[in-house]
């Protein structure tokens, strides 16, 4: 079977004093075995959320309200917390953004992966452990001496490799990086992205990046999947979206983007902001922003509508 | 018994270069550049340990506090978070006509209008349903656009926005950069704009200078810095950036390691640790900040005479003699 993951009408709301927000509306999409996702979007678009959903971290007031998610053919949202627990870190695995929050500063770099390992499987002897660690180590351009140094020794990227391999420790066929890299330096970044492509070629793993930065996802995707204010807009081969986006988010979106290496640029304005989810406009949510927007975009929400393979877009314009 | 040693950080060293009226010119580095600090000393907000900063010649500085409060009223900050930049207790309308009150002459009773008008001005139309609500209710590029409207409320001559752009939403980005771009146009400002963004300081400046570790290591006209950058560094930013579009793929070279402390900065040139085409004279000397042409100026030894000659050995991968330095190359 070709997918590895496999979304169905996700829905997921937070219920909060303002309202509901719906963070994650009907949102279906696939991962293919080996593939780079990238999942791009800005505030409000629901991507880490979605990404939060595959891991089963979604907790009160969010809750899951309807939809599946098919990983390796089981539904997730059918298996119990013992078997999730077997399925976060062995199967997926995610990064955050803040490496900093996510280390325990009293605890050694060693005394992470010791622990981590042990959680899942306690039989293994701590020798073993500790030699997969210093192999885990230097794969992340870390030397091996590191394992007894503490977060706070380490810079800010070395800190993120250590959360980078710490995600691999199990060995997941999958990892989901959540804005891994929005926390770095240029240069570190470039570094970090760099790591992030040789590991997953090395452990032939898929990845879903999260991200606002579409310098990023043109660098590391096969392809794009762009979300707007809890739905998808557009999904697409890389080089498809940038060349020949169809939705007109999309489009002014990259019309939008400084391009250092174009020769001389116009940049297209779009007007107005993401909305308030707890406020969201009637029918497709892109409308007041949109160029193209006619009656019907004001009244009722787009569905994708597939053309070409690995094409779709969700937006009234395809259909005329 | 318990003691502390006081250390010190040289934000900024020993760093040289000139804006003219009109510019917008661009600071550009990573975390620890100075780049910040920088901004605040040109502005006349934090007295420099040494050196002096001359507005229309005028040594800020040395000025009588009567004097500097007068030159201060032309200059404003936009500053990263506007969320942060504005008080949650205060409208909108408000805000913008604090600097009105304190620092300008006009009457109190032209100063709704002024506002009204300021508030049309960054595109915050209809102005009159802004004026009384709170920063709560809008958005980050709405909030940014009411930083923008009471920085020019006064009238200033120099702006200095300090990543303006950095926490707004990707697809506002672009009308906050129009927006200062009309600003300084229509006002005849001179913009200093802070970033680490390259494509946002390319985008928006005329000149840029490239900072490291509390120093400028080039700087230069933008057009020709990304057409012809001459410091490793500056090279190294330009390939580490990844650029929207994915025929760019490449095989990035990317100098080893990360940006040392502050603390402890490296001897002689700050980028030597890491950057490929260090030779012996790197790790000895600091380069000096040297004009390569009238308007691109390096601080690099590889620009030296000696430095020419030293890497064209390299290329041809053979030495002159022990006098002459060796390149060597710092593995990646």
């Amino acid at each position: 079977m070709e997918e590895l993951l496999d979304i169905r009408s996700l829905s997921v709301e937070y219920r909060t004093l303002e309202g509901s927000a719906n963070a994650v509306q009907n949102v279906s999409i696939e991962l293919r075995k080996g593939e780079t996702l990238g999942l791009v979007g800005e505030s409000g678009s629901g991507k880490s959320t979605l990404g939060l959903a595959v891991m089963g971290l979604i907790r009160p007031p969010g809750e899951i309200t309807s939809g599946e998610i098919f990983f390796e053919g089981n539904d997730l949202r059918k298996v119990n917390a013992e078997g999730l627990r077997n399925v976060r870190g062995k199967k997926i695995a995610m990064i955050f953004q803040d490496p900093m929050t996510s280390l325990n500063p009293v605890k050694k770099i060693g005394s992470h992966f010791i622990e981590y390992i042990h959680a899942h499987d306690p039989n293994i002897p701590k020798k073993k452990v500790i030699s997969q660690t210093r192999t885990i180590l230097k794969d992340l351009g870390i030397s091996p001496s590191r394992i007894d140094d503490y977060p706070h020794q380490f810079s800010g990227g070395m800190r993120q490799r250590v959360m980078i391999g710490l995600g691999l420790a199990l060995s997941p066929s999958l990892i989901i990086a959540d804005e891994p890299t929005t926390a770095l330096d240029v240069i570190v970044e470039a570094q970090i992205l760099k790591l992030l492509r040789e590991l997953k070629t090395k452990y032939s793993l898929s990845l879903i990046l999260i991200t606002h930065n579409m310098g990023i996802v043109a660098e590391m995707a096969d392809r794009v999947a762009v979300m707007y204010a809890g739905r998808i807009a557009e999904v697409g081969q890389t080089t498809e979206i940038f060349e020949n986006a169809k939705h007109p988010y999309t489009q002014a979106l990259l019309k939008s983007i400084p391009n250092m290496r174009a020769e001389s640029q116009v940049l297209s304005t779009i007007p107005g902001s993401p909305p308030d989810l707890t406020d969201l406009p009637t029918g497709c949510a892109f409308n007041p922003r949109c160029p193209y927007a006619f009656d019907k975009c004001k009244k009722e929400i787009p569905m994708p509508v597939r053309n070409g393979k690995d094409s779709e877009a969700a937006c009234f314009l395809l259909e005329r | 018994m318990v003691s502390r040693t006081t250390q010190y950080v040289k934000a900024v060293d020993d760093v040289t270069f000139e804006i003219e009226k009109g510019d917008v010119f661009g600071l550009v580095g990573e975390s620890g550049s100075g780049k910040t600090t920088t901004g605040k000393i040109t502005a006349g907000l934090l007295k420099p340990t040494a050196g002096h900063v001359l507005i229309d010649g005028a040594d800020i500085y040395s000025l009588g506090r009567k004097k500097l409060r007068a030159l201060r009223r032309k200059f404003q900050f936009v500053f990263q978070d506007p969320l942060s930049s504005l008080n949650p207790k205060m409208t909108i309308g408000d805000a913008i006509a604090e600097p009105l009150r304190y620092l300008s002459d006009e009457p109190r009773s032209k100063r709704g209008d002024r506002v009204l008008d300021l508030l049309d001005k960054v595109g915050l139309s209809p102005a009159e349903s802004f004026y009384s609500r709170y920063p709560h209710h809008l958005s980050g590029g709405q909030r940014q656009r009411v930083v923008i409207a009471r920085a020019i409320s006064i009238g200033p001559e120099y702006l200095i926005a300090d990543e303006p752009v950095a926490m707004v939403d990707v697809s506002v980005r672009a009308q906050i950069m129009e927006l200062l771009l009309r600003m300084q146009k229509e006002l005849n400002l001179t913009l200093l704009l802070i970033t680490h963004d390259l494509a946002v300081a390319k985008y928006m400046c005329n000149k840029i200078a490239v900072m490291y570790l509390g120093k400028i290591l080039e700087s230069d006209k933008t057009s020709d810095l990304f057409a012809n950058p001459l410091h490793p560094y500056t090279q190294a930013l330009l390939e580490a950036v990844p650029v929207p579009d994915p025929r760019e793929k490449s095989d990035k070279t990317l100098p080893a390691g990360e940006i040392p402390s502050p603390l402890n900065p490296p001897k002689g040139c700050r980028f030597h640790p890491r950057c490929p085409f260090v030779f012996d004279r790197c790790s000895a000397d600091e380069p000096a900040l040297l004009e390569h042409t009238s308007t691109h100026r390096v601080a690099c030894h590889l620009y030296t005479t000696e430095g020419k000659t030293a890497a064209i050995q390299y290329a041809r991968g053979k030495r002159m003699s022990n006098s002459i330095p060796t390149p060597r190359l710092n593995k990646p």
